[in-house]
């Protein structure tokens, strides 16, 4: 599956864009994962990918797009997430943010993010601190030229959740297509329903 | 759960109910779309129920089926069952222990089954949630028949996709079996060394062909001779058993192996060896058409050795009766021979049962042939003391023992029918090879001569013998005699008056020549003795003349006249002393015994041997004994040189005496000469 369609070069991402995307199967989603990553090593950007099975999302991409150990990084999903072996939005934003300053002073012009959401549940974060994070990403994303994508497994996450996902990501990925998301809350508005 | 924040004022209430039931109406929108991508109807109806409380918040969602259990839904409590089954659109249901409940059907068309999405809670639901949970209940009927619809497609798509590889797989199937069918069909002529090595060439596995006790007939790939390979152990006769049951591929020992038999007799086995179990499908398809082949090769093999056995046992069968015939011609004339053998034949069974005799038998022990077949031969002609031990003989070598007697002469008595005995040599051999023995019985066949003549001569010899060595003791003693009483004495003489003239030669002349006389006479008599010493011994007469000029010599000092005609040749030595001696003490015993007028010697060569005759016309009854008249050592000396002596002696009708001499180095009578 690729994340754009064939022709539609005019939904493709832009920098800000904080993107969720919903799979069933761990094929699906690491055809996804791949495809993200191979788009930001073609731009010769940084791609990090939080996913806890990294070595099946690098089968996928081709080995030419790699020419720099660092342009590629993989992340387990608890480290990339669960600083300190728990889930905090402040740790989290704050993280996120050093992050993105950092790829952008070692010369990256962007930086592509790409993350399971799966230890979410494993974890048994807290829904309600989860999506106020996921909120406060949507207000983060466009500060820095990056792109950021999460990703949801439909097996997972109940109804009411898929809700707050759609509620706290300003685009969505459908169909295979990404297309502004127009359930999306503003944060206050989003915050303001918790 | 999505809790409300209270406002201040009934305008900002209205605005902000307003705007979260906007809020809502786009998550229900928005979670549809998620819910449209839902991978089954389970998964769809937990995103749907599982978001009702965030709808309607205080409302709890259900799945429920008017009558059963599902894998997305539940049965029904008793009562709401059968208002669901004519659910049509969103209904409000009476369910105990909610005070408010609705029913929105979700049937899938497809299925057409009244499943519904209960939504019970303590509150009632506004129009507009009732509008988007029926909405929500809608979508997720749709997904489900899109995904019954997607999975049906899935599943036809998947089994298009599967007859489409197996169609593959058989058209592949198909032409490799064609394949197969035309190598193994082109290679029948060249036999099982052609089919081993076309197999292995289809196959790539090393290939034996082996019968039915596991000889290998032929190999291909990496395997080599003939013979029974190493590792093929006994059980094959399981191994058939298996392979005949199987009507397919068996593995065993490494192999896959099919059974060949157009005959329960003809068995022949093709294993394919595969001892890391990678065979194909292909490759037992090739080795099930190899062994048809190697069926018709079989046939074809079976077929040819009957013709062959069938052309076989006619020219056996010509044989045998060839065979048969020349055995009949044999039988006859040994049975020929047999009968006109001077030996009794007689042949006996295992049971020691009389079977055959032949003439001889039947005048050497008087019995006739009927009166012995089939009585037991120990019996008929064995005496009574010998017949435990000659029964004992052949039960102990029927058993197994050392045969005694076979095969050699053997000298026993045996018994005539009057009861007689009588010594025999008898040879008994065992008869090999005969119907009779290849029946399980066995035949032994004696041969028995009567010895009783030869016992007879032999004792006589004996007896002869004994009367030599007497005679020439007896001879011996008397030339001792004679030399000390005669001659010797006369040297003696001599000697002394030879020596007591020698003493008077000088004294008195005329008694030296006297004593001279004296000794002259007494060494005349000596040599006159002497002389007559040696011609009792050995005439020097016949030595230096022969044998006439010794005979005339005898005569004349005999006082009867003697007529003698002889051969004037010289006769071999030893002929002419025996004739000499037998013709010397037969005109003795004349002189002595015959008061005869006159006799007569007669030498003659008849038929090879020297026959001589001393005759006399005196009184006659002269009897051959040792002790009477001399005769008996006539008879001895004449059989010391292999003759015989016969005797005419009538009362009255004087004496002839006839030697029969064998010739040894005879000499050609010249001539006769006659002397009275």
């Amino acid at each position: 599956m690729s994340l754009t369609a064939p022709g539609r070069h005019d939904l493709d991402l832009h920098t800000g864009d904080h993107v969720c995307a919903f799979y069933n199967g761990s094929d699906l989603l690491n055809n996804i994962v791949a495809d993200f990553a191979t788009k930001a090593l073609r731009a010769k950007d940084k791609c990090i990918c939080f996913v806890d099975e990294p070595s099946a999302v690098a089968e996928r991409i081709p080995a030419e797009l790699v020419l720099d150990e660092n342009s590629l990084q993989f992340v387990p999903e608890e480290e990339g997430y669960l600083s300190g072996g728990h889930f905090s939005k402040e740790a989290f934003i704050s993280n996120l943010e050093a992050t993105v300053q950092g790829v952008l002073s070692r010369g990256y012009d962007r930086l592509w993010l790409v993350g399971d959401t799966t230890v979410v549940v494993r974890s048994s974060v807290d829904p309600k601190a989860w999506f106020a994070a996921e909120a406060e990403v949507s207000t983060l994303a466009p500060r820095y030229p990056q792109f950021i994508m999460c990703l949801y497994n439909l097996d997972l996450y109940d109804g009411e959740l898929v809700m707050y996902v759609l509620q706290t990501h300003t685009k969505v990925f459908v169909n295979g297509l990404i297309i502004n998301n127009p359930y999306y809350l503003p944060k206050d508005q989003f915050l303001s329903r918790l | 759960m999505i809790s409300a924040a209270g406002p201040s004022s009934a305008m900002e209430d209205a605005e902000l109910a307003a705007r979260r039931g906007l809020a809502t109406a786009n998550s229900v929108f928005g979670l549809a779309l998620i819910v449209m991508q839902a991978r089954s109807p389970g998964q769809a109806m937990r995103l749907v129920t599982t978001a009702v409380p965030a709808i309607v918040p205080g409302q709890i969602g259900i799945v429920w089926h008017p009558s059963r259990s599902g894998d997305y839904f539940e049965r029904a409590p008793e009562g709401v069952g059968e208002a669901l089954a004519m659910l049509a659109e969103p209904t409000k249901l009476v369910v105990e222990g909610f005070a408010h409940a609705w029913a929105f059907p979700v049937t899938s068309p497809l299925r057409g089954e009244a499943v519904a999405l209960v939504v019970a809670g303590a509150q009632p639901l506004s129009e507009e949630e009732s509008f988007l949970l029926s909405v929500l209940a809608q979508l997720c009927g749709t997904v489900i028949a899109k995904l019954e619809l997607v999975g049906s497609e899935l599943a036809h798509a998947r089994r298009v996709e599967a007859l489409n590889g197996e169609l593959e797989s058989t058209v592949l199937m198909l032409r490799r079996t064609m394949e197969i069918h035309h190598k193994l069909t082109e290679i029948v002529p060249s036999g099982e060394e052609g089919i081993a090595r076309t197999l292995h060439e289809l196959t790539g596995a090393p290939i034996i062909i082996s019968d039915g006790t596991g000889y290998v007939r032929a190999r291909a790939g990496g395997v080599r001779g003939h013979g029974q390979p190493p590792g093929w152990p006994g059980g094959r006769p399981d191994l058939i058993g298996r392979l005949r049951a199987q009507h397919g591929p068996v593995y065993h020992d490494e192999s896959w192996m099919v059974l060949a038999s157009p005959r329960p007799e003809v068995v022949g086995v093709i294993a394919l060896v595969d001892p890391t179990r990678t065979a194909g499908d292909l490759d037992r398809a090739a080795l099930e058409h190899a062994a048809t082949v190697l069926n018709v090769e079989l046939a074809r093999q079976y077929s040819v050795a009957q013709a062959e056995l069938r052309v076989d046992a006619a020219r056996e069968r010509d044989v045998a009766q060839e065979r048969a015939a020349v055995l009949a011609a044999s039988e006859a004339r040994q049975r020929a021979i047999l009968e006109a053998a001077l030996d009794a034949v007689v042949s006996m069974d295992s049971r020691g049962q009389v079977t055959y005799v032949n003439s001889a038998f039947e005048e050497i022990f008087k019995y006739r042939a009927e009166e012995v077949l089939g009585r037991e031969l120990a019996e008929v002609i064995v005496p009574p003391f010998l017949r435990a031990a000659h029964r004992a003989g052949l039960a102990r070598y029927l058993a197994g023992g050392p045969a005694r007697v076979l095969d050699r002469r053997v000298e026993i008595t045996a018994m005539r029918s009057d009861g007689s005995q009588f010594p025999a040599e008898v040879t008994v051999t065992e008869v090999a090879g005969t119907a009779a023995a290849l029946a399980g019985s066995r035949t032994f066949t004696g041969y028995i001569r009567d010895i009783t003549e030869r016992r007879r001569a032999q004792q006589d010899l004996m007896e002869s013998r004994a009367r030599l060595v007497s005679a020439s003791d007896a001879a011996r003693r008397r030339v001792t005699r004679d030399l000390h009483d005669g001659a010797q004495q006369r040297l003696v003489t001599t000697l002394i008056n030879l020596q007591l003239a020698e003493q008077r030669w000088d004294s008195a002349p005329e008694r030296a020549r006297e004593l001279l006389e004296q000794a002259i006479s007494d060494a005349k008599r000596g040599i006159e003795d002497l002389r007559e010493i040696v011609a009792g011994i050995h005439p020097a007469a016949l030595t230096e003349h022969g044998l006439s000029a010794a005979l005339d010599a005898l005569a004349s000092r005999l006082p009867v006249p003697v007529r003698i005609e002889v051969p004037s040749a010289r006769l071999p030595p030893s002929v002419e002393v025996s004739v000499y001696f037998f013709c010397s003490e037969a005109l003795t015993n004349v002189v002595k015994h015959a008061r005869a007028g006159s006799a007569w010697v007669k030498v003659d060569l008849r038929a090879g041997d020297w026959v001589v005759e001393v005759g006399d016309d005196g009184v006659g009854g002269a009897e051959a004994r040792s002790e009477a008249g001399g005769l008996t050592g006539l008879r001895d000396r004449v059989g010391a040189v292999g003759g015989k002596m016969e005797i005419s002696s009538p009362a009255r009708g004087g004496t002839v005496l006839r030697a029969t001499i064998p010739s040894s180095g005879k000499a050609a009578p010249r001539g006769a000469v006659t002397r009275e």
